[in-house]
C-alpha cells in the first residue's frame, strides 16, 4: 500500500483482509486489546465504504456505542453488530473509533465513533456486510500485542 | 477431533455413479444419516481440494463443505440424507448448497438459522416480456442506465417506496398482499420479531443490495423443453426476460443474527453439544425455535415484497423506455423462488408419509408435476426452478421431477457457487479486463462498487453449465430454458 493511500485511511493502519471462499476474514492487531478492537471496527467500515474517500469534515458527528456480551467472543460480536446496525439504519460511516472502557468481568464495552453520513457522490462504496459470525473468531491478547481474527458474512 | 490424512478421509467418501457421492457415517462423530453430494467430474475437484487443504492445515480455519454436510447429518431428527447440491461450498455452519430435512414427529428435531442462511428468502424472480433482443438494441444503454436509476443498488442505498414502521409492519404481516393493496403488485403476482431487525429493514425495502445480487435483462438463448417453456409464456429464442436476484436485506440478516445469538445462549444453558458451534439450533417446538420460525416467515415476506417492489420499478422503467405500459409489454411474473428458507412440507420417507421441516440453504425447491403445492399453470410441467448465473454467464429455468421428490425432498441447485475467494478475485483480475470481456459479449453493465466487478467476475465462480448438467444428469431437475444476459445492474 502506498504511503499516500495509508495516510488517507486515517486511524485504520493495523489490518489485513484474509481469504475465505464466500466470505471475508478480518485480521487486526494493536499494542493493546483496545487498539485491536478499534482497528477491527474500522476494518469492517472500510470494507463497506472505502475510508480513504471519507473525510471527517465539520459535518462529522460523534456517537457513543455501549454493548454487552456473555464472554469475550460475544462481546466482540456485539461491538461489530452494533456498529453495523448504526451504519445500516443511520448511514453513518465511522472513520475514528475510541474504546473508552472495557469491563472484562461483566463483558461490556463503551466506545465512541466519529463519522459522517454516507454520501455516494463523494464516497466509494464497497461490499455489503450481512452479518457478523463466530466463524474462526479469535482474540489473542498478550501483554504487548493483541491480534483479532473474525469472519463476516457477505 | 483427531485429524486424519487426506487418504484416510477419502475412505469415507464413496462414488455411487457419475454424479453421486455418499459421505459415510463415521466421517465425523455422531452422524445419524449418510451425506449425499451431487457433483460431476468437472466440478468435483473443488470439493476434494477444500478437503485436502483442510487435511494439511488441520482443524484451524474454516471447515470444508464435505465436513459441514457430515456435521449436519449429526443433528437430531434429521431424515434421509444430508444433501449437497453441485454448487456446494463452505458456509456458516451449514454449507451453501445443503438440504436437510427434520422429522416434526421427533420431539428432538431441530431448526437451525445456519441451515437457512443470513439472507432469509434470498431468491430469484423472473419476468417475461413480449419484446425481443432487436427491440432492445437501439435503446440498450439508455434502458440499462434507466434501470440502474430506478432500482436502488449497492451499499447504503435507500428504498424509494415510502415506508414507515406502520406500513412496514403491514408488509411483514401480509407479504405480497400488502404490495397489492399499495398498487405495487398485480393481482396474479400473488399466487414476530425484534425492533432491531425492523429498523434495519425500514430504509431498505425495494433495494437490490450488493454482493452477488443483481437485476439482469436476459435473452432466451435456448429452449430445451418446449411444452414447459410455452406454459411460462416463453415461445421463441430472442425473447426478453428480466431476472431479479435479491433477498430480505438487513432485516433478514438481523433476524438471523439475533436468533443465532439467542440459540447460542440457550444451547449453553441446555448443555447441547454439537460437532460445530456454528450449527446453533433449537428444538422445533422450543420457544427459541418457534420465535425463529416466526421471524423467518416475516423476513421471507419482506423479501417477497422487496422483489415485488423492484418488479414494480422495473415495469416502470420498461414502460417509460418503450413509451408503452407494462401490460402491453406482457411483463408477467413467470415465477419467484427462494433459495434460503426452511419450510414445513409433506414427503415420503421410507414409504411413510411424514411432515418434515426442510432446510434449503443455497438450494431451490423443485417440486414434481402434479404436486398440490404448485400453481395450476405448472401442474403438468413441474415447478419452475430459477437458477441465476453469475455476472456475464447464462441463467436457467429448470423444472422439478419425481426423482427429485424421492431423493432430495424436491430440491435442486441454486446457482453457480463460488469457486475462489473474493480476495483472490480482487488480486488476480483487473477491473478493465472484466469489463472489456463483458463488453465483448455484448453485455451492458452498471455497478455501484468497482471492486465488486472483480469479486463477482465469472472467473470467481464454478461453471454454472456443469452445475446444471449435474442436476439434469442426476434427474433431480430438468432443463427447460437457457437465458443469456445483455444487461447487468449490480450493487
Amino acid at each position: 500500500m502506498s504511503n499516500e493511500k495509508s495516510e488517507k485511511l486515517g486511524q485504520l493502519n493495523k489490518f489485513e483482509y484474509l481469504d475465505h471462499t464466500a466470505d471475508i476474514m478480518f485480521h487486526t492487531w494493536g499494542d493493546s486489546l483496545e487498539e485491536a478492537l478499534e482497528q477491527v471496527v474500522l476494518t469492517m467500515m472500510n470494507y463497506m465504504v472505502e475510508l480513504e474517500t471519507v473525510e471527517l469534515d465539520d459535518t462529522a458527528t460523534e456517537q457513543t456505542i455501549s454493548v454487552q456480551g456473555h464472554d469475550m467472543d460475544s462481546l466482540l460480536f456485539a461491538l461489530l453488530d452494533e456498529f453495523l446496525f448504526v451504519f445500516n439504519t443511520e448511514f453513518i460511516i465511522f472513520k475514528q473509533v475510541t474504546i473508552k472502557s472495557i469491563d472484562k468481568e461483566n463483558f461490556t464495552i463503551e466506545a465512541i465513533g466519529k463519522g459522517v453520513e454516507l454520501d455516494k457522490s463523494k464516497h466509494t462504496t464497497g461490499t455489503e456486510i450481512k452479518a457478523i459470525t463466530y466463524s474462526c473468531m479469535k482474540i489473542d491478547e498478550k501483554p504487548d500485542r493483541t491480534d483479532i481474527h473474525c469472519i463476516v458474512d457477505i | 477431533m483427531a485429524s486424519r490424512s487426506f487418504e484416510e478421509e477419502l475412505k469415507f467418501i464413496e462414488k455411487i455413479d457419475s454424479v453421486r457421492y455418499r459421505v459415510k457415517k463415521g466421517f465425523v462423530p455422531n452422524m445419524n444419516v449418510d451425506g449425499m453430494i451431487y457433483v460431476n467430474d468437472s466440478i468435483k475437484d473443488y470439493l476434494y481440494d477444500e478437503l485436502e487443504q483442510y487435511s494439511i492445515r488441520g482443524v484451524n480455519g474454516f471447515l470444508p463443505a464435505v465436513k459441514q454436510i457430515a456435521n449436519v447429518a449429526s443433528l437430531p431428527g434429521i431424515v434421509g440424507h444430508s444433501l449437497g447440491m453441485p454448487d456446494i461450498h463452505s458456509g456458516y455452519g451449514f454449507s451453501i448448497g445443503n438440504v436437510a430435512a427434520f422429522d416434526t414427529e421427533d420431539p428432538l428435531s431441530v431448526v437451525s438459522p445456519g441451515g437457512v442462511g443470513f439472507d432469509i428468502n434470498c431468491g430469484v424472480r423472473l419476468l417475461r416480456t413480449n419484446l425481443t433482443e432487436k427491440d432492445i438494441e437501439p435503446i440498450k444503454e439508455q434502458l440499462c442506465q434507466s434501470l440502474f436509476d430506478h432500482v436502488p443498488v449497492g451499499v447504503g442505498s435507500k428504498g424509494v417506496i415510502p415506508m414507515n414502521m406502520k406500513t412496514l409492519n403491514q408488509a411483514l404481516e401480509m407479504g405480497i398482499d400488502w404490495s397489492m393493496g399499495e398498487g405495487y403488485a398485480w393481482c396474479e403476482d400473488k399466487e414476530h420479531f425484534s425492533e432491531r431487525a425492523k429498523k434495519r429493514g425500514l430504509p431498505q425495502l425495494g433495494t437490490l443490495g450488493a454482493g452477488n445480487h443483481y437485476l439482469e435483462v436476459q435473452v432466451v438463448d435456448e429452449i430445451f423443453d418446449k411444452a414447459a417453456a410455452n406454459k411460462m409464456g416463453v415461445d421463441r429464442k430472442g425473447q426478453i426476460c428480466i431476472m431479479i436476484h435479491s433477498g430480505s436485506r438487513g432485516l433478514g440478516h438481523q433476524v438471523a443474527t439475533d436468533a443465532l445469538t439467542l440459540m447460542e445462549k440457550a444451547m449453553a444453558r441446555d448443555h447441547i453439544h454439537l460437532n460445530d458451534k456454528q450449527l446453533a439450533c433449537s428444538r422445533i417446538n422450543s420457544q427459541e425455535g418457534q420465535d425463529y420460525l416466526a421471524g423467518m416467515s416475516a423476513a421471507a415476506n419482506f423479501a417477497w415484497v422487496n422483489r415485488q417492489s423492484m418488479t414494480f420499478l422495473t415495469r416502470q422503467a420498461f414502460a417509460k423506455a418503450f413509451n408503452s405500459t407494462p401490460d402491453d409489454l406482457d411483463m408477467h411474473v413467470i415465477y419467484d423462488v427462494s433459495h434460503n428458507i426452511a419450510k414445513f412440507e409433506d414427503h415420503t420417507v421410507n414409504g411413510r408419509p411424514k411432515r418434515l421441516l426442510v432446510h434449503r440453504k443455497g438450494a431451490t425447491r423443485a417440486f414434481a408435476p402434479h404436486h398440490p403445492l404448485i400453481p395450476v399453470d405448472y401442474q403438468f410441467t413441474g415447478q419452475p426452478v430459477l437458477i441465476g448465473g453469475t455476472m456475464g454467464t447464462c441463467s436457467y429455468v429448470l423444472t422439478g421431477t419425481e426423482l427429485g421428490m424421492q431423493e432430495t425432498f424436491g430440491s435442486t441447485c441454486h446457482g453457480a457457487g463460488r469457486a475462489c475467494s473474493r480476495n483472490k478475485s480482487r488480486n488476480n483480475l483487473s477491473y478493465t479486463d472484466v469489463l472489456d470481456s463483458l463488453q465483448s459479449k455484448g453485455i451492458s453493465i452498471r455497478v455501484a462498487s468497482p471492486k465488486l466487478v472483480m469479486e463477482e467476475a465469472p472467473e470467481s465462480y464454478k461453471d454454472v453449465v456443469q452445475v446444471i448438467e449435474t442436476c439434469h444428469t442426476a434427474g433431480i431437475s430438468k432443463k427447460a430454458i437457457k437465458l443469456r444476459p445483455i444487461m447487468v445492474i449490480k450493487g
